[in-house]
Order: structure tokens, then C-alpha cells, then sequence
């Protein structure tokens, strides 16, 4: 799944390494995420999209043709 | 689970740890040499299963060290509790978990196969273990079945 957080952290000066202590996850996590290699559930995906104050779908693309 | 129940969770392995450490370096091997010494064959198993659980005692000497350090050090702690709980890290667990099994399963038969033109009682115990782990996978997935 495609993700707008490398803008959204690049917009707002934010690393890798502190989105993830902010959501509770490894950096690991939230490079596999931002790489489309692992999808995030559902309430890490909450938890990000209100760390960034917007809706999940401006956080992630999804794509009708995904799984 | 929040850092504190966690936190508690480190106290109750490094007991845990300490009993196993202390009970597996004394009372098991003292009987296990007695008991076993009298044969060749026999103290053979008696000195492999000692040397095991001296390693087992080291490696968990180790972690103990570990979980101390991570209890007096908060970020050690909260990146040791990331780590464990990170939604990422148990996904690739259990995806491991779930290819592999097949892999082992047949991997027992196989060789207790191969081992019953040497030895029956391998042979009987590898295909018993492979069962062993297919009952044990479908018994896991009925109880999930139930509770989600």
C-alpha cells in the first residue's frame, strides 16, 4: 500500500526514528511502510494519520486493485 | 500491554530465569550422573545433557543481565518492549511460523524415514515428533478459532 508519510515527515521536519517512538513501533516498521513492504493495521494506521491531524486517506492510498 | 505490565513481565523472566539457572545446575546433573554413570553409553547422555543445560544457564545468565539493564534504563527498556511487541516483528513471526511448518513436518517424516533403515527407535521418535508438531499446530488453531 502506498503512503504519503516520507512527504508528510519531510513537510514537518520529522524522522524516521520519532513518527515511530510517537506511534509506539520500530523505525523498521515505519520503513517497510513508507517502502509499500508491509501495510500497517488498522489502528497503527489510525495512530499515524492522527499524529499527522488528517484523515487516514490522505495518509494512505489505497488502491481498489490491492488485496 | 503498557510499559509498566511489562516492566513487571521482565521481573517475573528474571525469576524464572534464576530458578531454572539454579535448580538445572544442581539437583538435575547431580542425579543424572548418578544415575547414569554406570555405563559408557549412559554417562555419554549424562555429560551431553549436563553440557546442555550449562549452555541453556549461560545464555539465560545473559538475558538476565539484559532485562536488569532494561530495567534500569528506561529507553533500553521501552526499545527492548518496541521490539517485542512491534506489530511488524509478530507478523514476520508468525509468516515464519506458517512457512515453515510444512518444512518441518515433512522434514521429521523424511528423516525418520531415512533413520528407520539405521535405527528404529530415531525412526519412531522423528515420526513421532513430526505428529507431535501437526497436532500441536491444529490444536493452536482451534483454540484461536474459538477466541477470535
Amino acid at each position: 500500500m502506498k503512503t504519503n508519510i516520507p512527504a508528510l515527515r519531510q513537510q514537518r521536519r520529522i524522522s524516521q526514528q520519532q513518527l515511530a517512538d510517537a506511534v509506539g513501533v520500530t523505525r523498521q516498521t515505519i520503513t517497510s511502510i513508507e517502502t509499500g513492504k508491509y501495510t500497517a493495521s488498522l489502528p497503527l494506521a489510525y495512530h499515524i494519520a492522527r499524529y499527522f491531524s488528517l484523515p487516514i486517506e490522505e495518509v494512505f492510498i489505497f488502491s481498489d486493485q490491492e488485496d | 500491554m503498557d510499559l509498566e505490565t511489562y516492566r513487571k513481565k521482565l521481573h517475573v523472566r528474571i525469576r524464572a530465569a534464576g530458578i531454572f539457572i539454579l535448580v538445572s545446575l544442581t539437583a538435575p546433573s547431580i542425579v543424572l550422573i548418578r544415575l547414569f554413570s554406570e555405563s559408557a553409553e549412559g554417562s555419554h547422555y549424562a555429560g551431553f545433557i549436563s553440557g546442555a543445560l550449562c549452555g541453556l544457564s549461560l545464555v539465560l545468565v545473559s538475558l538476565i543481565f539484559r532485562w536488569r539493564k532494561a530495567l534500569q534504563d528506561d529507553a533500553a527498556c521501552k526499545q527492548m518492549y518496541l521490539k517485542e511487541y512491534d506489530e511488524r516483528e509478530i507478523a514476520l513471526w508468525q509468516k515464519a511460523g506458517q512457512s515453515s511448518f510444512l518444512f518441518e513436518v515433512y522434514g521429521l517424516l523424511l528423516a525418520g524415514l531415512i533413520a528407520g533403515y539405521f535405527s528404529l527407535p530415531v525412526c519412531f521418535a522423528l515420526i513421532g515428533a513430526s505428529f507431535f508438531v501437526a497436532l500441536l499446530r491444529k490444536g493452536f488453531r482451534l483454540y484461536y478459532k474459538k477466541h477470535m
